[in-house]
């Protein structure tokens, strides 16, 4: 059982205006990351961007396993961030040698130029 | 008395250890092969000459099962096994026996050939096969080795792939067996459908002594199988079909002739002694199936009686050497049939066995013959072999006295035998006609053999090569098999020549079943004016072909014109064969249209438009996904939130 010590916080008064921190505060922060993400990835046309876009989402989904972890007082929440940390690098090494195989092919990093794949 | 388990297997599985060893490791080395496939065979019928020795020392009627449970789906069981008794002993020493003196006869003719290892390899499968059909527990069992029978037939029957004719032969051969067992399945399904109706899944069973026991209760279950005798019936004539292609009767013989174009020791293994006489053996091992049947009876007796007539008749005007003796096959085996059909399977097996010898003996002579004038199997262009191929010659007369059944050769006592129990029969309708019938046919019998032994061996040489003596791989066998044939008829001397009566019947005993209308059919008595009869008819018949061929006093050529429309029918074989390519020209050829029709235009056409639709809304959705990722991000985004939308709201 890993103890968050948080007395700290208190000694700051613009925080203690806030009061206590619940799970609910950290899920709420973890949905606004991941929908930043979504909307990088949505939105922009470069792959380097979307790729670090889809990190935050990881990481959005990443914070509300350590919050649910915390409130329901186990582990299995932790346990599955380091997978995913470990997916997210794996992942990352795959992306960027791809998009490095697509900036020699097409001269570019825009995702507009590769649609090669046509149904 | 275990070892009678282990010398069936070793009976069984001889001749496969050969086939196995041949295909996978000495397909090179030719001469090791034949020694392999002989190994076996000689294993074969050490094994069984072994089991002989108990089993025919021990009393009437002894019988052993050896099974292990091979299939099961519920409470059905296929047993895979060996049944030991006297009928499969006799049977196998049959094979065995006849076949080692093939084999080692083999090695002689197909020297220098191109396919040797295939051959031997070929012909171990089928003396597996064939013995497999001997020795099986059981009709599936024995469906399956019938079916490998014909297989292992087949690829003999074509063994020289390069010809033509031998290749359609052998397409022929299988084609025809498999209408027989077309047959025989739907029996089997019948019976076995039948017992499991009326008796229950308790009685179901595909074992023969099981099947024994229901045909011949006395009790509650007779009554019951008394009661659906029609459809027994019907069941165990359809599985005689099976026996009909396979023993080659009119009307499915039209593969026999043909499958002459087999190498020769072939055609004597397969086409003389042993696989065209599975059929018969089949009925001897089901006959208490045809036994309650009078009429099941009458059709078998007929079936052969006319048989034996219309394939004595067609061996008088073939010229091939190998013809004349495999129109004689289908006569001598229209005479176990009708024996059969007589309800004498004891006669039956006893010139089944004889027949075995003498007819092996014939063609392995038949074979040297053609060695010797060097491939040539057309008797016009042979003759006067007599002085440069004395043994064959010696042999072949043996061999031909014991066909025309003259005294005292094998041939005499089992044609006896025959027309002995044609002559006393009650119960099949016409029997007094058959017995005229076979009577007739012993004449004939002699005549077509006279006139093959004087064309070939008499007169002058008309052909053009050297003939001479064939080697002792070759000969060495047509001796053992004439000394068979001369006194294979010692095994069983009928009651009124040897004090006790026939052996043979005294160990078959188990064959027969034994219904009240049968008692006494099946006494094997010495009747003098049934020997008599037929001897003055084979004595005749020589007579005839010696006046014909061998003194020339009649002139051949006048009979010919005096009978020309008679004569035309029997150089056109009846026009069963144009009578059987009309029926695939004309209607199966229309059925094969009209189904070409309805499966292209209907069947093909309803399965292709369910294919379209769903192609055509393929389509459309292909068109979303033109390769933008964003598009894809988009949409799966979409999907997402629909489910959730779907899912929150349906909480």
């Amino acid at each position: 059982m890993i103890a968050m010590d948080t007395t700290f916080l208190a000694s700051s008064p613009a925080l203690a205006a806030l009061g206590e921190i619940t799970t609910a505060h950290y899920v709420v922060l973890s949905s606004l990351i991941f929908a930043v993400g979504l909307f990088g990835v949505v939105t922009r046309k470069n792959a380097v961007v979307i790729l670090m876009s889809l990190e935050l989402m990881l990481n959005g989904a990443n914070l509300a396993f350590v919050a649910f972890s915390r409130q329901h007082a186990n582990l299995q929440g932790q346990v599955f961030v380091f997978f995913v940390i470990a997916v997210a690098a794996a992942e990352a090494a795959v992306a960027l040698a791809i998009i490095i195989a697509l900036n020699r092919v097409k001269g570019g990093v825009s995702l507009d130029d590769a649609t090669e794949l046509k149904g | 008395m275990a070892n009678l388990e282990l010398y069936g297997y070793v009976i069984l599985f001889a001749p496969l250890v050969a086939t196995v060893l041949i295909t996978c490791l000495t397909l090179k080395h030719k001469a090791l092969s034949g020694w392999v496939a002989i190994a076996g065979m000689l294993a074969a019928l050490t094994a069984n000459a072994l089991m002989a020795a108990e089993v025919f020392s021990a009393e009437p009627g002894f019988t052993r099962v050896y099974e292990i449970e091979w299939l099961s789906a519920g409470s059905v069981v296929i047993p895979f096994g060996v049944q030991v008794d006297a009928l499969s002993t006799l049977m196998g020493l049959v094979v065995t026996g006849v076949g080692s003196c093939i084999f080692i006869f083999s090695v002689g003719y197909m020297k220098g050939e191109e396919g040797y290892s295939r051959y031997f390899a070929c012909l171990s499968l089928f003396a597996f096969s064939m013995l497999g059909i001997v020795m099986s527990t059981n009709l599936i069992q024995t469906f399956i080795f019938w079916e490998l029978v014909g297989v292992s037939s087949y690829s003999l029957i074509g063994y020289y792939l390069e010809k033509d004719s031998a290749v359609d032969a052998g397409k022929k051969a299988f084609l025809t067996n498999r209408i027989g067992d077309f047959g025989m399945t739907w029996g089997i399904i019948l019976l076995f459908y039948t017992i499991v109706d009326t008796l229950g899944w308790d009685r179901a069973s595909f074992s023969f002594e099981d099947l024994r026991l229901l045909y011949e209760d006395t009790g509650a279950v007779g009554a019951i199988m008394a009661e659906h005798a029609g459809t027994l019936a019907l069941a165990t004539l359809l599985i005689f079909t099976g026996a009909v292609a396979k023993s080659a009767q009119v009307p499915l013989h039209v593969w026999l002739p043909d499958a002459m174009e087999g190498p020769t020791p072939v055609s004597a293994l397969m086409h003389a002694a042993t696989m065209v006489a599975a059929g018969v053996f089949l009925v001897c091992r089901l006959f208490f199936m045809f036994a309650p049947y009078p009429e099941a009876l009458a059709v078998v007796a007929w079936m052969g009686g006319i048989t034996a007539f219309l394939a004595a008749a067609l061996a008088f005007v073939q010229h091939d050497i190998k013809k004349v003796l495999a129109y004689s096959t289908l006569s001598q085996l229209g005479y176990m049939v009708l024996a059969l059909g007589m309800g004498s399977p004891p006669a039956a097996m006893f010139h089944l066995t004889t027949h075995a010898c003498f007819k092996a003996l014939l063609f392995l002579g038949s074979g040297s013959v053609i060695m010797g004038c060097h491939h040539e199997q057309d008797m016009r262009k042979m003759g006067g072999l007599r002085k440069k191929m004395p043994v064959t010659f010696w042999t072949f007369v043996i061999g031909t006295i014991a066909l025309a059944g003259i005294f005292p050769a094998s041939g005499f006592w089992s044609k006896d035998a025959i027309l002995g129990s044609a002559s006393i029969n009650h119960t099949v309708p016409g029997a007094t006609f058959l017995y005229g019938v076979g009577v007739l046919v012993a004449f004939m019998t002699a005549a077509y053999m006279g006139r093959c032994v004087l064309l070939t061996f008499f007169g002058k040489y008309r052909g053009h090569a050297h003939p001479k003596e064939s080697p002792a791989t070759m000969t060495g066998p047509l001796v053992l098999l004439a000394v068979a044939s001369l006194f294979a008829g010692a095994l069983s001397l009928p009651k009124g020549i040897s004090a006790e009566g026939g052996w043979l019947e005294r160990a078959l005993v188990g064959v027969q079943a034994a219904p009240s209308w049968f008692a006494g059919v099946h006494e094997e008595q010495f009747h003098l004016s049934v020997a008599i009869g037929g001897t003055v008819a084979a004595l005749l018949g020589l007579f005839v072909a010696y006046m014909f061929y061998g003194s020339r006093k009649w002139s051949i050529d006048g009979f010919v014109s005096k009978v020309g429309p008679l004569h035309h029918l029997l150089e056109k074989k009846y026009y069963f064969d144009e009578f059987y390519l009309w029926i695939v020209r004309e209607v199966q050829q229309r059925v094969a249209v009209l189904s070409n029709f309805i499966e292209v235009h209907i069947l093909r056409w309803i399965v292709d438009t369910i294919a379209a639709i769903h192609r055509w809304f393929g389509g459309q959705i292909r068109l979303l996904l033109d390769g933008h990722l964003h598009r894809y991000i988009t949409l799966a985004l979409l999907g997402v939130v629909v489910i959730l939308t779907a899912v929150l709201v349906g909480n």
